[in-house]
């Protein structure tokens, strides 16, 4: 004789069974019936950015120089983003051991945005302020390229007249270097103006590309 | 007594033909810069070379006049404005740092004009403009005097303040760790940076007697000056820390009203 327990429990197993293969059929209908009308246009191909020659400034803290030295990276296409990564790609040289600039590592760059120069040239016809006029950024051809670096980083970096110096000419080089139509580059720090950049060297400034550049003292390439 | 006041006289006027130099002992204060060694901080070296040069100079016939004198908090503008009121035959800028080689010397970014108009008001951002020239001779000098020492030399152009607002021929110095390791807070590496400093000094004197100085620009009152002009460098006293009842000829805290255009050339 069964116990009735035992009956119990094997038909609460069996409905339970059922229940359990009728939803399996069930969703496995739905989802047929998705992928069925799901866009079958093909996706496009992914754009693989082969290697290239870039020019990084690579300055040197021991006889304050900058040396123009060749690497072979891979950019995007899209100049901001490009501008961006040439610089993320300099300043992680400095965090390497034999660096002759040493920095911290980390994510040093938020954004790199380009700005199209002459300022206000957009407004059509539109005269310039005499505020606006005195702006060197209303006369300047070229693009400015606005640098925002994040704090985290800008604040470890080492206080020193040389070490600051290079940092901004090093940067700027690079800019002017790898993007001709940057003439003018802006140092952000979270998105605002700050003083210096350790404490010794101006960073609030404009400064021009076509005139930072320091004499190279030799050409060095590494891939 | 006769005897007395003349040579009394004579000592005065001996004392106010003394070229004066200008030293402005970097940091100070909250302020204590780049860490030198363990517990050593850049304020406690630019103090204590400050003090030794100013010795040295003063035995060799020098007036010295100080930025800071002891570890207090002192601004750029008001180091500024003491260069500015003091009219110095040279201004130099000490600073200390743990990286890089030896001794570099800099000067400003700021191209020198070809005609100064003394009646043009003087940008505060540019006031050492009009003695770029003099103060790249000065850095020639000094470089020259320091290749003779065993301690390696570089020199370039910043940008920097009080740097820029000074209107006198300024040179910023700074003292790096040497090859073998010493740091600039050694004293006898401090002592031979001084020594060499004045002698060049020494030098400077007798030439800066043979350049004509440039005309002295004219002051231009606060209340005459549009807020979007240029300010003024020539501060008739040194801005005080707390905000102070009387106008002030100059106000250097005001954004720049220009973007000095950098020569930008660092030479080894």
């Amino acid at each position: 004789m069964i116990p009735r327990y035992q009956r119990i429990l094997f038909i609460v197993l069996l409905s339970a069974s059922v229940f359990m293969a009728i939803f399996l059929v069930y969703m496995h209908r739905k989802n047929f019936a998705e992928v069925k009308n799901a866009d079958n246009t093909p996706i496009e191909a992914p754009v693989y950015s082969a290697s290239e020659q870039v020019t990084l400034d690579i300055a040197d803290d021991a006889d304050f120089t900058l040396t123009p030295t060749t690497r072979s990276i891979a950019l995007p296409q899209t100049a901001a983003v490009r501008a961006r990564a040439l610089v993320e790609h300099l300043l992680a040289e400095y965090s390497l051991p034999r660096s002759t600039h040493p920095l911290d590592g980390g994510i040093a760059v938020d954004d790199v945005f380009l700005v199209p120069l002459p300022l206000g040239s957009g407004a059509q016809n539109a005269p310039l302020s005499k505020d606006a006029q005195a702006d060197p950024l209303t006369q300047a051809n070229g693009e400015l390229a606005v640098v925002n670096l994040r704090s985290s980083w800008v604040d470890g970096h080492p206080a020193g007249i040389t070490s600051e110096t290079l940092t901004i000419q090093s940067i700027v080089g690079t800019l002017r270097a790898n993007l001709p139509e940057v003439t003018k580059v802006k140092f952000l720090v979270d998105g605002k103006p700050r003083d210096t950049l350790a404490g010794s060297v101006e960073f609030d400034r404009i400064f021009d590309a076509e005139a930072s550049i320091t004499a190279p003292v030799q050409t060095a390439t590494h891939d | 007594m006769k005897l007395l006041i003349p040579s009394l006289l004579l000592a005065i006027s001996a004392a106010a033909q003394q070229p004066l130099v200008l030293i402005d002992p970097a940091r100070g204060g909250s302020k204590g810069g780049a860490h030198i060694a363990d517990r050593v901080e850049e304020k406690q070296v630019t103090l204590q070379v400050a003090q030794h040069l100013g010795n040295l100079l003063r035995a060799r016939g020098f007036a010295v006049q100080v930025t800071r004198d002891s570890d207090v908090d002192t601004t750029n503008d008001q180091r500024a404005a003491i260069a500015n009121t003091t009219h110095p035959i040279a201004c130099i800028l000490l600073y200390a740092s743990s990286t890089g080689n030896g001794v570099h010397l800099f000067t400003t970014t700021l191209p020198q004009p070809s005609m100064v108009d003394p009646a043009a008001p003087v940008v505060w951002d540019e006031a050492q403009s009009a003695y770029a020239a003099r103060s790249q001779a000065l850095a020639s000098g000094m470089r020259e005097a320091f290749g003779r020492t065993r301690i390696p030399i570089a020199s370039g152009t910043t940008w920097m303040r009080p740097l820029d607002n000074m209107q006198c021929p300024a040179v910023a110095i700074e003292m790096g760790p040497q090859k073998d390791g010493t740091a600039a807070d050694d004293p006898p590496y401090q002592n031979r940076v001084a020594e060499t400093i004045a002698g060049v000094l020494l030098f400077w004197k007798n030439k800066v007697g043979s350049m004509t100085p440039p005309a002295p620009p004219k002051p231009e009152p606060t209340a005459t000056t549009p807020s979007s002009a240029p300010k003024p460098a020539m501060p008739t006293q040194p801005k005080p820390a707390t905000p102070s009842p009387a106008p002030k000829p100059a106000a250097p805290a005001q954004p720049k009203p220009t973007t000095p255009k950098p020569t930008g050339a660092a030479q080894q």
